[in-house]
């Protein structure tokens, strides 16, 4: 048992792991602002790739005057994340004290919510606008926007540079190209910020995902020794021939400031990659529009016998390194025995050191027309080889495939009884028939089944509370019981046949009225009990008077001669009886 | 063994309950139509009985009828509603290849794992009606176990009958509550508008993201008013207005 538990705590430890890496907050740059001033509301995702820009439609005593998204990386402790910010420029419509509620996103199927605000709107203008950093490093192209520089006593010496590389300046159309953007800093990077656009016209480019951690490598430069991290990577594919400009792209980084307390916020600067350009040209005469790349195709069926009123599936495959993308599958054509159907396309990319590789796979489903030997024919795929600068073809093999049984006439000759036809494969010739039935009509919906689902749960609710509640509450109740015996009593009376018996039916009331036992009921006690309850002497006497004849009469013969003496004596009893039951304690 | 014979006919009057009369003559007359190659006609057919009858066959002919008459998206749609009813079923994945095959979009939302194809083989075996007799036969179980212990005094089997038929009848009616639920509330749809629009937020004023092709099959993450949150596959998600997508719904 204990196993299991442990098995069980274990594999519920585990299960929030995925969503611990995933954060979504939000934050505020001010909680106090002028009504002229703007406030900096900015959301940080942390781990979501590509999230949906939140809406604040809901913040209503604000306008969002302007947006913008950028992403980053941040070392922190060696370890770094991916961030996505998301700035709102908020003004405030009125003075007050106005609030940002929380804001949802959901991921995964997980929600998360930031924290609200309060923020304190007063008249005029409050915000202080940060000075501008005159200094400037000797590797500073743009200048430095950290807020906090007069504040500083002796700020660092900032060494920091970007530069891009790319694989090869003259390529062909279509050729994949590796970019890389490289820091080289010999100062403690917190964060790296994409903040300029990285869209580059003319070419056909696949960014590389940011990865999670990022490895440095050291590289001397004029003496000097720099960490150096590749901190984004392209796949380029130029589209046009010609001179192609890969603008510079620019960042803000995040510098770790030791001068500063431990709790300082980090120094922020911006940089640019250099600029650079490639030559591209076509490919010659007839290959102009081939793929460029290192390309093989392959065809394989998944099954080699088949019935003829079956579909059969040919998978082809071109896999390699290339522009995967942009890459046109040779099809198949109907042929003499067989009919092709139109293909599902998948493509998949992976990210590989010295470009994207991947692969391009086509369903074609395909059915028969006739039994027997049926040859499908290979295909031919050619494509550019820029590393051995020629033209290749890559060719998928035949396929051999047997063809068995008889072709059914479309819905001819089936007997609807049957249930129709629903063959593996059956393609959209083929409808369903025979009888259906009404999926959506539910038993739980029809009143018979309400009914009787509601008297078998009445009547297995009926015994505990009959049997826990109703015997020991109600039916065993003492007051209950009291009021049951003289009704008991009473009926026992009218039903009586003997005189003697009289004697044993009182005594068996007085047993459960008074709560004495049998063997301590006599006259005297009787007298005293009924003087306690304040009856009357002479109901008292006539009571006493009856139970001795009735005692009496078993053992000699009564005074009561007739029938109706004795019904008379039993109706005078009761109304003794009823007289008494009500004093009695 | 009377009271065996009243409970068996109750629940195969409620199991005859589910076949409805009439519908099946009807169904055969728009098979007829689809024969002869009068597809219109046919769906008409379909299309009157799918008002009050929901059926996996059915549904999969509309979807043929819809192919036949070059509505691809609303094919598409009503093989996926068959697919809800039957999972599993060859020919409606054979023909929702062929559908997609045609398409623009191939963008395709992220494969079931191997413990979600499970869950809905299971599904597809334990449906709402048999959910249904099932915690009715718990409840008879429960039920006899209450009136043995109340009459025979407490006895052990009696006390663990009860305990057990009670835990599983809670557990089938909360299990039975959100299979209705999940059926209403289908959390998949199709896109039907062309040049369909992802913003980054519900509202017109929100940044567009992506153009989506008719016939993407999407999920839903969150509906605000008349737009809702999708997501198309492992990249692509935003907000669409509500009135360029029609739900799989089965109601």
């Amino acid at each position: 048992m204990k196993k299991y538990l442990a098995i069980l705590f274990f594999l519920i430890s585990i299960i929030p792991l995925d969503s611990a890496d995933v954060e979504f907050t939000a934050s505020v740059d001010a909680e106090m602002i002028g009504l002229e001033d703007y406030l900096i509301y900015t959301i940080t995702f942390k781990g979501i790739q590509n999230p949906v820009q939140p809406d604040l439609s809901e913040i209503g005593d604000f306008n969002v005057i302007q947006t913008s998204r950028s992403s980053e990386f941040r070392f922190i402790n060696g370890v770094s994340s991916s961030y996505v910010n998301f700035l709102y420029y908020l003004a405030p419509l009125k003075e007050g004290a106005l609030v940002i509620p929380p804001l949802k996103y959901v991921h995964n199927n997980n929600i998360f919510k930031t924290q609200g605000f309060k923020i304190v709107v007063v008249k005029g203008n409050i915000k202080k606008i940060a000075p501008k950093n005159n200094r400037r490093s000797m590797f500073d192209l743009d200048e430095d926007l950290s807020p906090f520089k007069s504040f500083r006593s002796a700020p660092q010496e900032i060494d920091v540079k970007l530069r891009a590389k790319i694989s090869k300046k003259l390529a062909l159309v279509g050729e994949q190209l590796i970019y890389r953007i490289l820091l080289y800093s010999r100062n403690r990077i917190e964060s790296v910020n994409l903040i300029s656009g990285q869209s580059f016209p003319g070419f056909w480019q696949e960014w590389y995902p940011v990865s999670k951690s990022i490895d440095g490598a050291s590289e001397v430069i004029d003496g000097k020794n720099y960490q150096v991290y590749e901190i984004r990577k392209a796949a380029l594919f130029p589209s046009k021939e010609g001179e192609l400009l890969i603008p510079s792209v620019r960042f803000e980084l995040s510098l770790s400031d030791n001068s500063f307390s431990f709790f300082s916020t980090p120094r922020k600067i911006t940089r640019s990659t250099n600029s650079i350009r490639i030559s591209a040209e076509n490919l010659s005469g007839n290959s102009i529009n081939l793929p460029v790349g290192r390309l093989n195709i392959t065809a394989k069926s998944d099954k080699n016998s088949i019935d003829i009123n079956e579909l059969l599936t040919i998978t082809v495959e071109v896999k390699g390194f290339g522009n995967i993308k942009m890459l046109k599958i040779p099809e198949f054509k109907n042929g003499k025995f067989f009919k092709v159907f139109p293909s599902k396309i998948t493509r998949k990319t992976s990210f590989k050191d010295n470009g994207i590789f991947g692969n391009v796979i086509t369903e074609v489903p395909v059915s028969f027309k006739e039994p027997g030997v049926v040859i499908i024919p290979s295909l031919e795929f050619k494509y550019y080889d820029p590393l051995e600068s020629e033209i290749k073809i890559s060719k998928s093999r035949e396929l051999s495939i047997n063809v068995t049984g008889n072709r059914e006439e479309y819905l001819s000759d089936i007997n609807p009884v049957s249930g129709g036809i629903s063959k593996i494969g059956s393609d959209i010739d083929f409808i369903k028939k025979g009888t259906i039935k009404d999926q959506k009509r539910f038993i739980y919906k029809s009143v018979l089944f309400r009914i009787v689902l509601f008297l078998v749960f009445m009547v297995s609710l009926s015994f505990p509370i009959y049997e826990y509640f109703i015997k020991s509450h109600i039916l065993g109740n003492k007051k209950y019981i009291k009021k049951r015996v003289v009704q008991s009593l009473l009926k026992k009376l009218d039903n009586l046949k003997e005189y003697g018996d009289v004697f044993q039916i009182i005594e068996g009331y007085l047993e459960v009225k008074t709560g004495m036992r049998r063997s301590e009921i006599n006259n005297n006690r009787i007298e005293n009990l009924f003087y306690s309850s304040g009856i009357s002497k002479n109901d008292t006497e006539e009571f006493l008077r009856i139970r001795t004849e009735s005692e009496l009469s078993r053992f000699s013969p009564s005074t009561i001669k007739t029938f109706s003496q004795f019904k008379i004596e039993i109706t005078e009893l009761k109304n003794l009886i009823k007289r008494i039951d009500l004093k009695l304690k | 063994m009377k009271k065996v014979i009243v409970v068996l006919t109750l629940i195969i009057i409620m199991i005859s309950f589910i076949f409805p009369t009439g519908i099946n003559s009807r169904f055969a007359v728009g098979n007829e139509y689809y024969e002869n190659g009068e597809y219109q006609k046919a769906l008409e057919v379909y299309l009157e009985i799918a008002e009050n009858t929901g059926s996996w066959k059915l549904f999969f002919n509309i979807g043929n009828s819809y192919f036949k008459i070059g509505d691809i998206v609303r094919s598409k749609i009503n093989y996926l509603k068959a697919e809800r009813l039957n999972p599993f079923d060859k020919s409606i994945e054979q023909n929702l290849r062929i559908i997609d095959g045609l398409l623009d979009n191939r963008v395709n939302l992220p494969e079931s794992d191997f413990l979600t194809k499970t869950l809905i083989r299971f599904e597809s075996f334990l449906t709402i009606n048999v959910l249904s007799v099932l915690i009715l036969i718990i409840l008879f179980i429960f039920s006899f176990f209450t009136f043995k212990l109340v009459r025979s005094g407490r006895s052990k089997i009696y006390i663990y009958g009860i305990l057990i038929s009670f835990i599983l009848l809670l557990f089938f009616s909360f299990y039975h509550i959100h299979r209705v639920n999940n059926f209403y509330n289908n959390k998949y749809a199709v896109i039907v508008a062309p040049n369909s629009q992802l913003r980054s937020g519900p509202g017109e004023e929100n940044t567009i993201l992506f153009e989506i092709n008719p016939g993407v099959t999407i999920r839903i993450i969150d509906e605000h008013r008349d737009w809702v949150q999708i997501t198309a596959s492992t990249e692509i998600a935003g907000w669409i207005e509500r009135e360029n997508i029609e739900k799989i719904s089965l109601q």
